[in-house]
């Protein structure tokens, strides 16, 4: 008899076009690469062709739940999101926390292959083992909250799970998003509007079934220290009172925040105080929850009952939306940025790449480059949180100035013109959405991550986590997270991060269960021995974070094979490289040549060429991924790249 | 038998009891087969609860644990919503 793991077993394959759907066993994709997010590249690799752009119906959407999702393991809940990035055209991926993906896999799968466009509007419904795709027009221009409604309502369940894009997807704003479980996003990438270009409003599913693990007493014990050991740490116990926004003025006290975007690198003088968390919890703060399976619970309700946004109610608040609206584009008070990020919510936006857009905009303004002509007499200064609301509603129904920004802020300057190129803050396309001049190793995560920026891909918060040179040694092996603008040992940093990162979204694990967030959570050698006690295996750490290695190599090759990137584009926007004016006396600011001295060491790491970025052949084939080596598998000799 | 009670306002929702019952029924892990039933009503920041004390729909009535020290749901709660009042047998 098979020892069980805890895999489904099975993957959903559905093409929208030809309106068919299969399985196919999970061992198809899975060798080498845990599951979830790993399956999701190797099938992507295989399946879109070159050529394919992001809203064609050949690109390929992967749903995925990871290999520990389902378990009792701490944290492990995560949604996620991969398809042909519908910003940069290339690797594109994002996760969600919630209850969606454990349900599926209840429901029989890991992953759900979505290929083709439908006819019409269309959602998919999964049950135990079976599938359909069924006509979706009652939900069109649906919030994302209203999808669940009706869904919940047409099945008479409200216990199904279900994620679903809102307007902005239905509009193929490639600043859309996916919400799953009412209230999480899974931001970037545009990954809502490549949802949207298949017609395909939500997937919604039931499932009854059970998730087995091979040593199912010594894994549970595993599940309850580990849970012991979150619940005494510091860390934790921040999270459950404010959630992420608890470190929104620690930014700022580090002069790294995205001010009036990336001009100011703090808040103006005499807004702080508005963000304390003590203001954060008198205005908007209800209770906290758990997603599945979670011990932490970091996820605060938000509900406003006074002033004019009485009545928003929102979850998942997160520090992103202070830094995206109180900070980028200089809304100067909590209620302005709940409101802003519960309607993101409800109309299924990136607020990410909707206030990165939405910062250009404001600048273009400032400088007027833009006037009330192009406006439509919006007045467009920096706060004004009347434009700011207005404008959300705008991107995502593509109307207004929002035909403009939809697409971000580069397709907007690339349309526009006038100069206002200048102000485009972007990573190989899509809206920069960290501040990063204080913490370089940050800023390597960010500029060289394969999915367009982002901090989820390898960027360390442990520069700000404040910790002894000892003790970044004993983690990293590097004492660099110590000194947050040092360059050496910063390349070492991101690739542990880049690994560590790769494996837990290949198990389905929330981030914030792992030391990414505290010196005191989990490392790579605990979510090794729960991966083991699962799947009745005998991993080594080195084999562990060698899969996250070729997980991410694997996306780097999707990036060669469909986009032009190589180095250049690793490197931060101009003005990166400046410090303001107003942020003198903060410890922060990059330089140019220590930068390209952090490329070449970062390179050199994963064995990739320093200037098109592409693997070596020893590289691939230390990794066991001979069988990518050539051109016509992604793999550019650096002869080959373009100039 | 054991009296479970579940305090809705503690309650994070996070689902971890169901996977302890049916772990306690099954061996393994599954939500809808256990007799605690958790539902989260997102839209309104509650959380509404229930212990089946009959089997339905595929779930079987709470059998308080009787071969565990402690009701397993109540162990793995990770924030005390759940409390335990265990009788005697001859009561
Ligand atoms: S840490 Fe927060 S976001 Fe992550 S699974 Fe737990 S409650 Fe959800
Ligand atoms: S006491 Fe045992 S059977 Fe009853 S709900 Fe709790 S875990 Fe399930
Ligand atoms: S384990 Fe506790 S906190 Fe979690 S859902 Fe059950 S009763 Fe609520």
């Amino acid at each position: 008899m098979d020892i069980p793991t805890p895999a489904a077993g099975r993957i959903l394959d559905v093409d929208l076009t030809a309106g068919t759907i299969a399985t196919l066993p999970t061992s198809r994709y899975a060798e080498g690469v845990i599951g979830g997010s790993g399956i999701a590249i190797r099938a992507m690799l295989e399946r879109i062709p070159a050529g394919t752009r992001p809203l064609d119906p050949a690109n390929l959407m992967v749903f995925s739940a990871g290999l520990l999702v389902g378990t009792p393991a701490p944290a492990a809940c995560r949604t996620h999101v991969a398809a042909m990035n519908a910003l940069t055209g290339g690797y594109g991926a994002a996760s969600a926390a919630g209850f969606f993906a454990p349900e599926l896999k209840y429901a029989g799968f890991d992953n759900i292959l979505v290929s083709g466009r439908a006819e019409h509007l269309s959602y998919l419904w999964i049950e135990d083992g079976r599938a359909e795709v069924r006509d979706g027009r009652f939900l069109a221009g649906l919030t994302t909250g209203e999808t669940e409604d009706a869904i919940h309502a047409a099945h008479g369940d409200p216990s199904i799970q279900i994620l679903s894009i809102g307007p902005a997807g239905e509009a193929l704003a490639a600043a859309a998003t996916i919400i799953v479980s009412r209230f999480r996003s899974a931001s970037r990438c545009g990954l809502g509007a490549v949802m949207g270009s298949k017609n395909l409003k939500a997937i919604a599913v039931r499932g009854s079934g059970a998730i087995r693990v091979a040593q199912p007493d010594s894994f549970t014990r595993l599940c309850g220290r580990l849970a012991g050991r979150l619940d005494g740490s510091t860390t934790v116990k921040m999270l459950r009172r404010f959630g992420t926004p608890a470190s929104f003025l620690q930014w700022n006290k580090m002069g790294n925040l995205p001010g009036r975007n990336y001009q100011d690198t703090t808040l103006a003088p005499g807004v702080a105080e508005r963000f304390t968390p003590a203001q954060l919890h008198r205005e908007a703060l209800v209770r906290s929850f758990a997603c599945f399976s979670c011990p932490i619970r970091c996820t605060q309700a938000t509900h406003l009952t006074d002033g004019k946004y009485a009545g928003t109610r929102g979850e998942k608040l997160e520090c992103q939306a202070f830094w995206d609206f109180g900070a980028k584009l200089g809304a100067d008070n909590v209620a302005a940025v709940v409101k802003s990020s519960a309607l993101c919510g409800e109309l299924g936006l990136d607020m990410n790449n909707a206030s990165g857009a939405i910062a250009w905009a404001m600048e273009c303004w400032q400088r007027g480059i833009l006037t009330e002509k192009d406006t439509g007499g919006l007045d467009l200064s920096w706060g004004n949180e009347e434009a700011i609301v207005t404008l959300l509603h705008q991107i995502a129904r593509g109307t207004g100035l929002g035909a403009l920004l939809k697409d971000g802020a580069r397709a907007a300057a690339a349309r526009l013109g006038r100069g206002s190129e200048a102000f485009v803050m972007h990573v190989k396309g899509q809206d920069l959405a960290e501040e990063f001049r204080g913490l370089v190793g940050w800023a390597l995560g960010i500029m060289v991550s394969e999915r367009g920026g982002a901090h989820t891909t390898g960027a360390p918060l442990a520069e700000r986590y404040s910790i002894s040179a000892e003790r970044s040694r004993e983690l990293f092996g590097v004492d660099s997270a110590a000194d947050p603008m040092a360059y050496e040992g910063k390349a070492e940093l991101v690739v542990y991060y880049q690994r560590f990162h790769a494996v837990l979204e290949a198990l389905g694990s929330c981030f914030f269960a792992s030391n990414w967030l505290g010196a005191d959570l989990l490392g790579p050698e605990d979510y090794l021995a729960l991966a083991n006690l699962a799947c009745g295996a005998d991993m080594s750490r080195e084999e562990f974070l060698a899969a996250g290695e070729r997980i991410h190599t694997l996306q780097k090759l999707f990036n060669l094979r469909h986009t032009a990137h190589a180095r250049a584009d690793d490197l931060p926007p101009a003005r990166m490289f400046e410090v303001p004016e107003s942020s003198r006396g903060y410890r922060i600011g990059l330089d140019r040549a220590s930068w390209e001295r952090l490329l070449d060491r970062y390179y050199d790491l994963h064995g990739w060429d320093r200037e098109t970025t592409a693997p070596s052949a020893s590289a691939l084939s230390a990794l066991g991924l001979d069988a990518y080596c050539g051109p016509a598998s992604g793999h550019r000799e650096p002869a080959a790249a373009p100039a | 038998m054991g009296m479970i009670r579940i305090d809705t306002t503690i309650c994070a929702a996070c689902r971890i009891c169901e996977l302890g019952c049916s772990f306690h029924h099954l061996g393994a892990f599954a939500p809808r087969r256990s007799s605690i039933v958790i539902r989260k009503l997102a839209a309104r920041a509650e959380v509404a609860a229930e212990v089946l004390e009959a089997a339905a729909d595929g779930r079987p009535a709470c059998d308080g644990c009787p071969d565990r020290r402690a009701p397993v749901c109540a162990e793995w709660c990770p924030t005390g919503a759940i409390s335990v009042t265990r009788q005697a047998e001859e009561a």
